[in-house]
């Protein structure tokens, strides 16, 4: 009944063009209920299998980006925050296999306590284990365990990432273009970074920075997978009366997120489940093109090919080269998606370590810390994205508007163009296992480089270094442990 | 070739007209969930970031019907199976306080941090109620016990506030650009905290200083009503009448609020133009209307506009003695004591200016209530020093009409020591 006299009341009021002005949110301070947690904000997330033996596979997460040694209030797990790896080995996009790892403050530094086993719940809402098959702990800043079972490192690590954000956010502001300048190409005057002494342009954005990572490795047998399996980091906050924790960020692959969910929707998606995510998200991914022309002006994997190529835009000095070939006969439109969604990782233990596995079945096989990740998304993006060009252009894609494609107004657009970042140099970007990270990666667990130390300070020489994990060896500067 | 050559030259200018992709607007977000609610009904997470956007979006334009739509999604949620989703709680705690139901947000702020001492933002919403009341002590152990978690875009603006309120001015302003800094990634929050940030500049009598910051925060989001309204009042307190006229009007278009009613029925009123003074205020008469109709009897800023026009005076005294019912912050001792002195109840109405200055505030519309009152009870010596302080404190920039009353009042008292 009120809201049929309010309604009146504006029907008779509308000559006044002011409808319903609402008084009770007008006088009082709504402050804003938001704010960053870097604890809680993961970077990266990677899965592989051991480098040195096939049968063992790696799980890492990254959190607190941009952490430097010389601040330990940028790199300390949160002590209420529940971090997990979830394992889905049936397909079905919901973990059947979680290893939960939560922190406590110690008087010298902090504690971490690892879990592993089936969930009593799956979703965006947990518990902790009430029967793990798997428990050990141990101080933060050191590796543990069994190299033959369970070993676990957390601690301050170099952030692995490589990818110049700064240059992408110019892009996607509109400040910039594309990732290299190009002022004389065919394409005009795209601004980008200019080519240094070094014959690279771009700059590592998270260079001599680190991040707290949490790193496990098992045997595969442990967790019963013997072909596919779908990866994926989550952290959670407590729930207050449910007793349990309820899910606030979760990541996959690189860089989907940042990519293709819209700024205002990303607590949306943190806060979601893989199994939700075609349903929730394939709008924002494009079509794929495919062997078929869909639009009568060769707009195909091979015609967009031929035109990259035309462009110049596979050419040492202005882009990268393909990473798929021109007869890629990709038949189904809703390949970036399925690629793409759910937000996943996803990797086959009856593969090699380092067979990438390039749209295979998702973007890679896996992710290993050294993987060029943002090139091939950039690559397969340039070559598979379905792009609206102006029709009067009569080149592929230059039909009619297509829903499910982007169009050239995109910055994304630009953005993909040359395929590359160009951190590396020229020469060496067919290569997309190696991704020009400023540190060294260790080619023992736990694999990431050692931290940035503090400036001036000599960096850590941990004994991991030498390829033998140890058990509660310190790896990162003794600053981290106060 | 020549397909060539159209290429670049429609890369030249898409890329010239620095081409970007649409903003996700919170529109399409309500589209969007709206649409996954329809897809899977029974997925709780659906509804509650639908109830989300319609909070958002009541935030942005003060549409109560979207509150309405959130709050029946939140009591749905909550009602199922007796589950008690945290983020659904946290949303309906967000939803009292925008209705003004401050008692029943700081009892389920108090619920959450009791569960979850480490939930910055029940602290947040338990420090917002219990301002609003008037509990500055334990409000401040609140915005501690944030400091103490993370100190951040949610902490500083609420110690900012803290700190003005408490006549630290300077600590204001400098929490307030932290909050401003922390805020970056959120265009509506930093635009906010812009607006904060400019008001105590206004308020503090830095009016280049406060123009720069609402012009930043509708830089940072176009639909910042308040950043208009700021940069109108600073406007008129330097005489640009028309162009205080011109942003109030777009502050406005935006969100109908009454005080905009009522600024710009005092600047046309002020300028001879009747006719749109009038349908000023008919506009405020409407709210009116609906407040009735609604049956809500406690609203302190229409108390002040019938208080500042001698109209309804009886009325602007229920309105704001109900609003003190609800909540006993300096804001509503002080719209209670200047409807008290309007209805000639001074005794009463100097004791609630004084609690409105319990805190040393320097916001110089107390100090003008007080004096006035002062004045009316032959306290000269009072009336002269709080009236000094109220044309002092921003150069009578707090309101153009009421200023030149003060400076009457002034005039007085010093013909009358002569």
């Amino acid at each position: 009944m009120f809201k049929r006299i309010l309604g009146a009341a504006c029907l008779m009021m509308m000559p006044l063009a002011m409808l319903a002005p609402n008084l009770r949110a007008a006088d009082h301070r709504d402050a804003p209920g938001v704010d960053g947690a870097g604890e809680g904000d993961i970077t990266d997330v990677f899965a592989f299998l051991s480098p040195n033996d096939k049968g063992r596979l790696v799980l890492a997460m990254g959190v607190n980006p941009f952490a430097v040694a010389a601040s330990p209030g940028t790199y300390r797990f949160s002590t209420d925050f529940l971090y997990q790896f979830k394992l889905d080995r049936s397909g079905t996009f919901k973990e059947d296999y979680v290893i939960q790892i939560r922190f406590a403050n110690t008087p010298t530094g902090q504690h971490a306590y690892v879990v592993g086993g089936a969930p009593d719940v799956t979703g965006a809402i947990n518990q902790p284990l009430s029967s793990p098959d798997y428990a050990s702990d141990a101080d933060v800043g050191g590796v543990w365990g069994d190299p033959g079972g369970v070993l676990v490192f957390t601690g301050l690590r170099d952030d692995p990432f490589v990818f110049d954000v700064g240059q992408f956010n110019r892009i996607m502001a509109g400040t910039q273009d594309v990732f290299r300048d190009l002022p004389t190409t065919p394409l005009g005057p795209l601004r980008g970074r200019p080519v240094g002494s070094n014959g690279a342009s771009g700059i590592d954005s998270f260079g001599g920075f680190n991040a707290s990572f949490i790193v496990v490795e098992l045997p595969v047998s442990m967790i019963n997978v013997t072909k596919m399996m779908n990866v994926w980091a989550t952290v959670s906050a407590p729930s207050g009366e449910l007793g349990g924790f309820v899910q606030f960020e979760r990541m996959g692959q690189p860089a989907f997120n940042t990519v293709f969910i819209p700024k205002p929707m990303k607590d949306a998606f943190n806060q979601g489940v893989p199994s939700d995510d075609m349903a929730r998200w394939a709008g924002f991914v494009p079509d794929s093109l495919t062997t078929t022309d869909n639009d009568t002006t060769g707009n195909t994997i091979s015609g967009r090919a031929g035109l990259l190529s035309t462009l110049g835009l596979d050419k040492a000095g202005v882009g990268a080269p393909l990473l798929l070939p021109a007869s890629f006969a990709n038949t189904n439109k809703n390949l970036l998606r399925v690629a793409l969604l759910p937000d996943v990782l996803r990797i086959d233990v009856t593969r090699d370590w380092n067979d990438l596995g390039i749209g295979a079945f998702g973007l890679t096989n896996g992710r290993r810390p050294a993987d060029d990740s943002i090139d091939i998304a950039l690559r397969l993006l340039r070559q598979l994205a379905d792009v609206n060009l102006p029709a009067a252009l009569k080149v592929p894609g230059s039909g009619a508007a297509r829903a499910g494609a982007l169009t050239l107004g995109d910055p994304r657009v630009t953005a993909v163009l040359q395929g590359t970042d160009f951190i590396r140099a020229d020469a060496g970007l067919a290569d997309v296992s190696v991704s020009g990270n400023d540190a060294a990666f260790l080619t023992s667990f736990p694999y990431l480089a050692p931290p940035n130390p503090i400036p001036g300070d000599t960096p850590a020489t941990s004994v991991t270094q030498s390829g033998e994990p140890q058990v509660k060896v310190n790896v990162t500067p003794p600053n981290e442990q106060r | 070739m020549n397909a060539m050559k159209l290429i670049i030259g429609v890369f030249i200018a898409v890329v010239g007209a620095r081409a970007q992709a649409p903003p996700m607007t919170t529109d399409k977000q309500i589209e969007i969930y709206q649409k996954w609610v329809a897809a899977d009904p029974s997925n709780v997470s659906n509804q509650i970031v639908l109830a989300g956007a319609f909070i958002q979006k009541t935030r942005e334009t003060t549409d109560f019907g979207y509150l309405d739509k959130a709050t029946r999604l939140l009591d749905g949620v909550l009602a199922t199976g007796g589950r008690r989703d945290p983020e659904a709680l946290r949303l309906k705690n967000t939803a009292e306080m925008m209705r003004h139901h401050f008692k029943e947000a700081a009892e389920g702020a108090r619920t959450l941090t009791a569960a979850w001492s480490g939930d910055i933002r029940s602290w947040g919403t338990l420090a917002d109620a219990l301002l609003e009341m008037g509990h500055y002590d334990e409000a401040k152990q609140a915005i501690d016990k944030m400091m103490e978690l993370k100190p951040g875009l949610m902490s500083y603006n609420r110690l900012g506030f803290y700190e003005f309120l408490n006549g630290r001015v300077d600590e204001g302003i400098g929490l307030m650009r932290k909050a401003v800094e922390a805020a970056a990634k959120y265009p509506e929050n930093k635009a906010w905290c812009l607006v904060e940030l400019g008001n105590q500049y206004f308020k503090s009598g830095r009016r280049a200083e406060a123009e720069r910051a609402y012009r930043e925060a509708l830089e940072s989001f176009p639909g910042a009503h308040m950043a208009h309204a700021g940069l109108a009042s600073v406007h008129a307190a330097e005489g640009r009448t028309a162009e205080a006229v011109e942003e109030y009007k777009r502050a406005q278009a935006i969100t109908p609020m009454v005080q905009y009613s009522a600024a710009l029925f005092d600047l046309y009123t002020m300028a001879g133009n009747k006719a749109e003074a009038d349908r000023q205020w008919k506009a405020i008469e409407v709210v009116v209307k609906l407040e009735a109709a609604a049956n809500q009897k406690a609203n302190r800023t229409l108390a002040l506009i019938f208080a500042n026009q001698d109209r309804n005076l009886q009325e602007s005294l229920e309105l704001a003695r109900a609003d003190y019912e609800l909540r006993r912050d300096v804001y509503t001792s002080d719209a209670l004591a200047w409807a008290l002195f309007k209805n000639g109840r001074l005794e009463e109405a100097l004791k609630m200016s004084r609690e409105a200055l319990r805190l040393g505030t320097p916001e110089a519309v107390f100090s003008y209530h007080l004096g006035m009152i002062a004045n009316a009870m032959g306290d000269a010596g009072t009336a002269r020093k709080a009236l000094d302080r109220a044309l002092g404190l921003n150069g009578g920039g707090f309101d153009i009409r009421q200023a030149a009353v003060a400076r009457g009042a002034l005039a007085g008292l010093a013909q009358g020591a002569n």
